[in-house]
């Protein structure tokens, strides 16, 4: 059911929270030995905050909307009393001592938290797989991956296991999985959500955001964590673009070069044609330079922040205790993320930081700045999210290049600050599967409110 | 924390050597900078993970090194902070100790290092 579906039928007491939740559990007993999405759920309390939400409900003293809606969250977020162990064994016995202010947020409007979803160790990867506890796999095809790094968060959707998740994207996070896995998934503006409590990766990069079946469900998530918080202080509490009747929508002409998929490509043609014809100008052959660097740009600056960032896990503060720092960190931390650090460590140190670290952060205002121009003549770019269809489990786990590569079209929207939102508007069928196609809708900051009504006129629902 | 100099070599050597590696068609990183790499990251690494890791970071900064020289000024600005006055807003320290190795009066308790002559 639909995030939409199940606030009707709670508001129309056809259904009550205790019976959503107990749902919730029974779909979970039976979906996650094969598709490992939870890493961990929390039975006992879920049912007693649906017992509570329905109290609530039947005195007339509802909380809102998402009162009594299960929800899932991405083991990044600081879930007070919780283990919390963003994918990595470093974090295996981690206790968080406070709430997240999503998750904080998510109590407050009366959500039901059911458990932890599965990811990429410390959200460092784009399939799923570098999880330390074992890859998800897709709902729709359970030899390919869902994609990441938000793996559980999109494959908890598609599986119907909950209407609403939430994941973290650094650089494609929650749209690449949402891609893969037919739902739709929104990287939300820079200071957008409060990052506290969220378990850093690149802190001038990450952004929590929503995913669900529809444009609509994903607004309602999204509209339930954002705000200014005095926590973080990148926070804003701001005024957002107003909703338009019709859009000027632009194709970057880098967005359709070598490497997408023709499948892809012609599911992008059909959807601008389907916006021409509902009186939206498109502007063809948008040139923004550089897009093709974007990824050398991202892959400079994000393991220098993570190299920094990671410095934290010590085994001594918290996290695992080997026998030393050195010992702890190389039991604890996983294959990629060791590969991200030293790569960090690398391009941060005297001799190398001038070549690539100070290069790419002037390639990324450069970045900005393009952007910011092009959105003087147009008020939404259009493009895929990914550029292949979700690929087999391991196909790509031992190139970490190529892995990245899936990251193409996302990653920019992270450099810039501004937000992203995937949507499924098509399936294709490969091997006797149908698999979804995902595009991306990307607009100046806080344009959300036009991203989510130009999306609700494309999707089409897997 | 990580990012330091190397011990007393200096700076314009390393870039230069660097370049040298490069011009030579070696690959940008090689496995004697893996192994210092990851002693500033503070890992281990056996010799089948700095032959597989050197090869692979080659790689990446091989594609990453091909940012082009841009012909700008353009200096990062970041994202808007707000600037205010500090408040504690967090509540119990036991809290926060309770993920600690050891800790002794309400402090992490850390392992002696000095007289082991460096950081462990």
């Amino acid at each position: 059911m639909t995030l939409e579906g199940m606030i009707a039928a709670l508001a129309a007491n056809e259904t009550t929270s205790v019976a959503l939740v107990e749902q919730v559990f029974h779909e979970i007993e039976t979906k996650n030995v094969d598709l490992n999405i939870f890493v961990r759920t929390y039975k006992d309390e879920a049912l007693a905050a649906a017992q509570a939400s329905d109290a609530r409900r039947a005195s007339g003293s509802s909380l809102g909307a998402l009162d009594g809606i299960p929800v899932g969250i991405k083991d990044n977020f600081s879930y007070k009393d919780h283990t919390v162990s963003a994918g990595s064994k470093i974090l295996e016995n981690y206790v968080a001592p406070y709430d997240a202010t999503a998750v904080k947020k998510l109590k407050d409007a009366g959500a039901v938290i059911v458990g932890s979803l599965n990811m990429d160790e410390f959200a460092m990867g784009s399939s799923g797989e570098s999880s330390a506890f074992g890859a998800t796999k897709n709902p729709l095809d359970t030899t390919r991956v869902p994609g990441g790094s938000s793996s559980g968060s999109a494959a908890a959707v598609a599986a119907d296991i909950v209407p609403l998740t939430f994941g973290s994207d650094t650089g494609g996070s929650v749209r690449l999985p949402a891609a893969f896995c037919g739902v739709v998934g929104l990287k939300p503006t820079y200071g957008a959500v409060s990052r506290y409590g969220l378990l850093a990766m690149a802190s001038s990069f990450d952004q929590i955001g929503p995913l669900a079946h529809t444009v609509a469900g994903a607004k309602v998530g999204f509209d339930a964590v954002k705000g200014l918080d005095p926590r973080d202080s990148t926070s804003q509490e701001a005024t957002y673009l107003e909703t338009k009747t019709t859009y000027t929508i632009g194709v970057p002409k880098q967005f359709l070069g070598e490497g997408l998929d023709v499948r892809i490509k012609d599911a992008l043609e059909e959807t601008i044609t389907a916006l021409a014809a509902a009186g939206h100008t498109i502007k063809r052959d948008i040139d923004i330079p550089l897009l093709d660097q974007s990824l050398a740009t991202y892959y400079i600056i994000v393991p220098a922040e993570v190299s920094s960032n990671l410095a934290r896990y010590d085994g001594i503060r918290f996290g695992l205790h080997g026998d030393s720092v050195v010992d702890s960190r190389t039991k604890g931390f996983g294959d990629e993320v060791k590969r991200r650090i030293m790569l960090g460590t690398f391009t941060l140190s005297a001799g190398y930081s001038d070549k690539f670290y100070k290069r790419a952060q002037v390639a990324r205002q450069a970045l900005r700045d393009q952007l910011d121009e092009v959105f003087q003549d147009v008020d939404v770019l259009i493009g895929p999210t990914a550029p292949t269809l979700p690929f087999k489990l391991g196909e790509k786990t031992n190139d970490p290049l190529t892995m990245y590569l899936s990251d193409i079209y996302t990653v920019p929207v992270n450099l810039a600050g501004i937000p992203g939102l995937s949507v499924p508007v098509a399936q294709v069928r490969e091997d006797g599967v149908d698999l979804p196609i995902g595009l991306q809708l990307i607009g100046p900051a806080w344009s959300e409110e036009r991203l989510f009504d130009l999306g609700a006129s494309i999707e089409v629902r897997q | 924390m990580f990012a330091s100099d190397w011990q007393g070599v200096p700076r314009g050597f390393l870039a230069f050597s660097g370049w040298i590696g490069y011009y030579w068609g070696m690959s940008i990183i090689d496995e004697t900078m893996v192994t210092r790499m990851a002693e500033l990251s503070r890992l281990a690494l056996t010799s089948e993970e700095t032959t597989r890791y050197a090869a692979q970071l080659g790689a990446i900064l091989e594609y990453a090194g091909h940012l082009p020289p841009l012909d700008t000024a353009a200096t990062y600005t970041g994202p808007s902070l707000r600037v205010e006055a500090d408040e504690v807003l967090s509540g119990d320290v036991g809290d926060l100790l309770q993920n600690a190795r050891d800790t002794e009066n309400g402090y992490v308790k850390v392992p002696a290092i000095l007289d082991r002559g460096e950081t462990s």
